[in-house]
């Protein structure tokens, strides 16, 4: 059978002179393919798109343009060129999926470190005064100064400051004795949060030096400050239940 | 367009076909009009191992390089296609050059060149990989060869035979001067054998001063083999 006979029946939907053609002209399709992509799936994918590409038309072979194998090969191979295209494609989006996952167990870990700090920090709030507590959320959490603080409480400038600056160092020492029998590592590179630098080993216990403490208390100190700048987030529930800060201040 | 499903189709065998109907001129030109050498000297290597290097030349480069040209002159293809593809089969041809030859380090020297302002260099190529697999030692001077450059190398060596080639036909002046050049060097240089061939000598049988119009490869191999100094038939097939 001619090939443009065959083409002829093909859009005609005749299904055995597909298979004809197939027979033909798959085997050096498929060499082609094979060339291009080095895949025995791709290959028999690109052989397989060439030949819906040929059913669903047959007529975009031109005859006054040459053979029909020579058309058919070079069919094959931009539809090879197209699979190692997708497959490429593919393979970026599970790298970048792999990333995602490999990054995870940062977020994750960050997501539970929040959740204990916000617990600590709860606790630690809630041993505090009252009238310290109060000091407190005035000045960190609805952000007014010092001044707003003294004139809102009715009470002296120094005396804010120092209902301030007590509860602030109260809260870290709480906080350093919580988290100093904890889980982290107070003295060695603490790390910084967030970055997942925490849950590396620890640098040797020999870098436990009075440096490492200074470390320790700005890095407690920049937990407070995280922390209530977290708080400020919450401070709708805050100031619902202004009383109810030992049973969930955050 | 068909609008009933494509029946379920096989897979395919891992084989290759048996007629060897990959190696076909046009899917070779459309190959080179890509810059695809690897696939291109794929092809041609397909091609070498059922035939012979000089039938392979003519009966699958030859036309494909032809096709390439037919479709520049006829605005198909731009001459950026028509150089891409010039590129392309010289980086196939190297891929698919014969092995080393020991004997061709002292065979019988050609000297092959195109003349002045011809660019088209692909014939020399393949009449060079063909001596070189009879055992002639080649030495190509490629593209764009004045003519009295032409005669000066070839007076200062041992050389049995020049072979020139054209791509177009207007390059028929240039081929004539370099001929015309060789023969009035006088001494043995006068007398050496010379061939013609490429695309631009197709329309004429005779060229004064010309041993031979080749309007094959297989022509100027056979002229090369009448020789009295042939090397003998390395691999001829």
């Amino acid at each position: 059978m001619e090939d443009t006979e065959l083409l002829a029946r093909i859009s005609a939907g005749d299904q055995h002179a597909i298979e004809t053609l197939h027979e033909r002209f798959a085997p050096g399709m498929y060499a082609v393919a094979m060339r291009v992509t080095r895949s025995e799936r791709l290959s028999q994918e690109a052989v397989q798109d060439a030949f819906m590409a040929v059913w669903q038309d047959p007529l975009r072979f031109d005859p006054t343009r040459g053979s029909l194998g020579p058309w058919m090969f070079t069919l094959a191979r931009y539809k090879a060129i197209d699979a190692v295209r997708r497959e490429a494609a593919a393979k970026r989006r599970t790298a970048e999926v792999d990333l995602e996952l490999y990054e995870a167990p940062d977020n994750v870990h960050d997501e539970v470190w929040r959740g204990l700090r916000r617990e600590r920090l709860n606790a630690a709030i809630g041993g505090l005064p009252e009238d310290q507590r109060r000091a407190l959320s005035l000045a960190f959490i609805q952000g007014l100064t010092h001044v707003e603080v003294a004139e809102r409480e009715g009470i002296p400038l120094g005396t804010a400051k120092t209902r301030i600056r007590t509860a602030l160092f109260r809260l870290r020492a709480a906080l350093e004795t919580d988290l100093s029998e904890g889980d982290s590592h107070p003295g060695d590179s603490p790390g910084v949060p967030g970055t997942g630098d925490h849950l590396r080993a620890p640098a040797g216990r020999r870098g436990r030096t009075q440096s490492g403490l200074l470390r320790c208390a700005i890095w407690f100190g920049s937990i407070i400050e995280q922390a209530l700048k977290e708080a400020r987030f919450v401070t709708a529930r805050f100031d619902a239940e202004p009383t109810a800060a030992a049973g969930g201040f955050l | 367009m068909s609008d009933s499903p494509m029946p379920e189709l096989p897979q395919v065998p891992d084989q290759l076909p048996q007629d060897g109907d990959i190696a076909a001129p046009e899917f070779l030109a459309s190959l080179l009009a890509d810059g695809d050498d690897d696939m291109a000297a794929w092809v041609i290597g397909q091609a070498l191992a059922e035939r012979s290097r000089v039938k392979v030349y003519d009966e699958v480069v030859r036309p494909a390089m032809e096709l390439v040209g037919a479709r520049w002159r006829e605005g198909q293809w731009s001459i950026s296609v028509e150089h891409l593809a010039s590129v392309a089969l010289n980086q196939a041809l190297s891929r698919v050059r014969p092995p080393e030859n020991p004997e061709s380090r002292i065979g019988p020297t050609a000297v092959l060149a195109a003349p002045e302002m011809e660019q088209h260099i692909a014939g020399l190529v393949c009449l060079a990989q063909i001596l070189e697999d009879d055992g002639w030692h080649v030495e190509n001077l490629g593209a764009n060869v004045p003519a009295d450059d032409l005669v000066g190398f070839i007076s200062a060596r041992d050389v049995d035979l020049v072979a020139m080639s054209i791509g177009t036909a207007d390059r028929l002046e240039a081929l004539r001067r370099a001929v015309d050049a060789v023969r009035a060097a006088g001494g043995d240089v006068a007398e050496l054998p010379l061939i013609v061939g490429g695309h631009g000598v197709a329309s004429i049988t005779n060229l004064a001063g010309a041993s031979r119009v080749c309007h094959s490869l297989a022509d100027a191999q056979q002229f090369a083999r009448s020789l009295s100094r042939y090397p003998g038939d390395v691999d001829r097939r």
